[in-house]
């Protein structure tokens, strides 16, 4: 009997994290990850972060097998931005100035979230589900993650109930709750198809299309990151053409992610050379960037996340082979 | 009961002299009382307290002790360095306490009024004004370096809120 009960209670401790009580946001946020990879929309939203606010327009499109993405976001008051994705090309005009970025074709633009990816989210995360809201016209329920440690922002998510799970507003706040960034639909429009817009994007697309060579094996990528923050696995290597004023240059292109918050590095030749500059470390909104130079390269890391992520993944470049720090 | 009377009276005309409520008359009034009112002048400072913290100036809760706290140093400096200070006459040590109160709290009223004025003329909004302008000077310069690898972590990362919405809502220049 006594052995009965110990085998129920190994079994109850085995079984317990399917039952708590955050599971209910764990399946929001798989509802809203899927739906990512289907919905067509076009709708008005505002972005604050700190004294910035602006409205934006966004049309938002998936190709039918759900492999390519079309997007055109535009400001809406003061200077014109713009930026449109075309399946694997991406075109910003930020207040005159144009990026450019054709990649390589056949990566998934969504990354995120496998199942696995979700429940490893509660090692890093304490789960909530929030009040039922009203956002957009829409009925909605918040998820809230609170960071267990100082790698990664909080995130208060809002959902559309309903066959649609759509995220319709987000904020996103430091580990002492200080609002960072937030975003809100004020009016959204689901479609059935591509929208009108994107299609004669999809067809400009087609008829431009540039080809880009391969990209290049595993083999010739050359650096690693020696101390990864907890949780953050690498989703993303590979060798990239950074737009930059003098012409594109070739960046090492390493992404990482705690299936939430992801964070890229980048690995350049150092453009000045034999220069002792110090590490330096910027932000603006949520955006965190830190700035490592070794000898002869330069790490750049840029992410969602706080200065210390940033700064301790710059500051831990390794080269591949023979596993020793690069010089700096 | 009368004298009860008598004080509740003296501290409400305190009380409406604070809030700007008495005649030229009256006001000369009540600051006589308040010099020959030590429970008065206590009334005085709690008043002006809760009006400070109620307009979040936490700071001038010094100024109504300041005429205490130089008259209580100056006592101490003497005792220390045993300085006989010749006594006067009782009648002149009276007459001169007043008016050194009546100074000390005239003073304090015109370190309020003077602390007053820059929020008034909003100096202190401008020095905001100031910082956001130097933030957002700096946020730009900031985005500029930033936008050209934010844009290719921004496609690959395909985060779950719009990826390129912070570019988009910062620009590289401000407004």
């Amino acid at each position: 009997m006594r052995r009965g009960l110990r085998h129920a209670v190994l079994l109850l401790l085995l079984v317990a994290p399917w039952l708590k009580a955050d599971d209910a946001p764990l399946a929001i946020l798989q509802q809203l990850a899927k739906s990512q990879k289907q919905l067509n929309y076009r709708g008005d939203l505002i972005y604050q972060s700190e004294a910035q606010l602006q409205s934006v327009h966004i049309v938002h499109g998936v190709t039918e097998d759900g492999r390519a993405v079309y997007e055109l976001m535009q400001t809406l008051d003061g200077p014109k931005r713009e930026i449109e994705r075309n399946g694997d090309a991406v075109r910003c005009l930020l207040d005159g100035e144009a990026i450019e970025l054709q990649s390589h074709g056949g990566f998934t633009p969504f990354r995120l979230i496998s199942d696995a990816q979700l429940l490893a989210l509660r090692d890093y995360y304490s789960l909530q589900r929030g009040e039922p809201a009203r956002v957009a016209g829409r009925d909605a329920i918040e998820v809230i993650l609170q960071p267990q440690d100082g790698y990664r922002y909080g995130y208060r998510l809002w959902v559309a109930t309903g066959a649609a799970a759509m995220l319709l507003k987000s904020e996103l706040r430091d580990q002492q709750g200080r609002l960072l960034e937030s975003l809100m639909f004020t009016n959204i429009t689901l479609l059935e198809s591509l929208p009108e817009e994107l299609q004669a994007q999809l067809q400009r697309g087609e008829r431009d299309a540039v080809v880009v060579a391969e990209p290049p094996p595993a083999a010739m990528l050359r650096w690693q990151v020696a101390n990864l923050p907890p949780g953050f696995h690498e989703v993303v290597a590979r060798v990239d053409a950074l737009s930059q004023e003098g012409g594109a240059i070739e960046v090492e292109h390493h992404l990482y992610s705690d299936g939430l918050s992801s964070v890229s590095l980048f690995v350049e030749h150092n453009p000045q050379p034999g220069m002792p500059v110090a590490s330096q470390v910027q932000r603006v909104g949520a955006v965190s960037m830190a700035t490592h130079h070794y000898d002869g390269y330069r790490a750049v890391v840029v992410g969602e996340v706080p200065a210390l992520t940033v700064q301790q993944i710059a500051a831990s470049v390794i080269a591949q082979n023979n596993e020793t720090q690069a010089k700096e | 009961m009368a004298t009860e009377e008598h004080i509740a009276r003296e501290a409400q005309l305190v009380s409406a002299w604070m809030d700007g409520e008495l005649e030229e008359f009256e006001q000369r009034r009540a600051l006589q009382l308040t010099t020959g009112s030590r429970l008065l002048q206590q009334q005085w400072q709690q008043h002006h307290l809760i009006r400070d913290v109620l307009q979040h100036h936490h700071f001038r809760q010094i100024a109504p002790d300041l005429a205490i706290r130089v008259s209580q140093q100056l006592d101490q400096e003497a005792q220390s360095n045993n300085i006989t200070v010749p006594k006067l006459p009782t009648y002149w040590r009276q007459q001169i306490g007043r008016w050194a109160m009546v100074a000390s709290v005239a003073v304090v009223a015109l370190l309020l009024l003077s602390l007053r004025q820059p929020a008034e003329q909003g100096q202190l909004i401008t020095t905001a004004e100031n910082q956001a302008v130097e933030r957002r000077a700096g946020d730009s310069a900031a985005m500029r370096t930033m936008a050209p690898y934010l844009v290719n972590h921004a496609t690959y990362s395909g985060g779950i809120r719009a990826p390129y919405v912070t570019l988009v809502g910062h620009g590289q220049h401000g407004e």
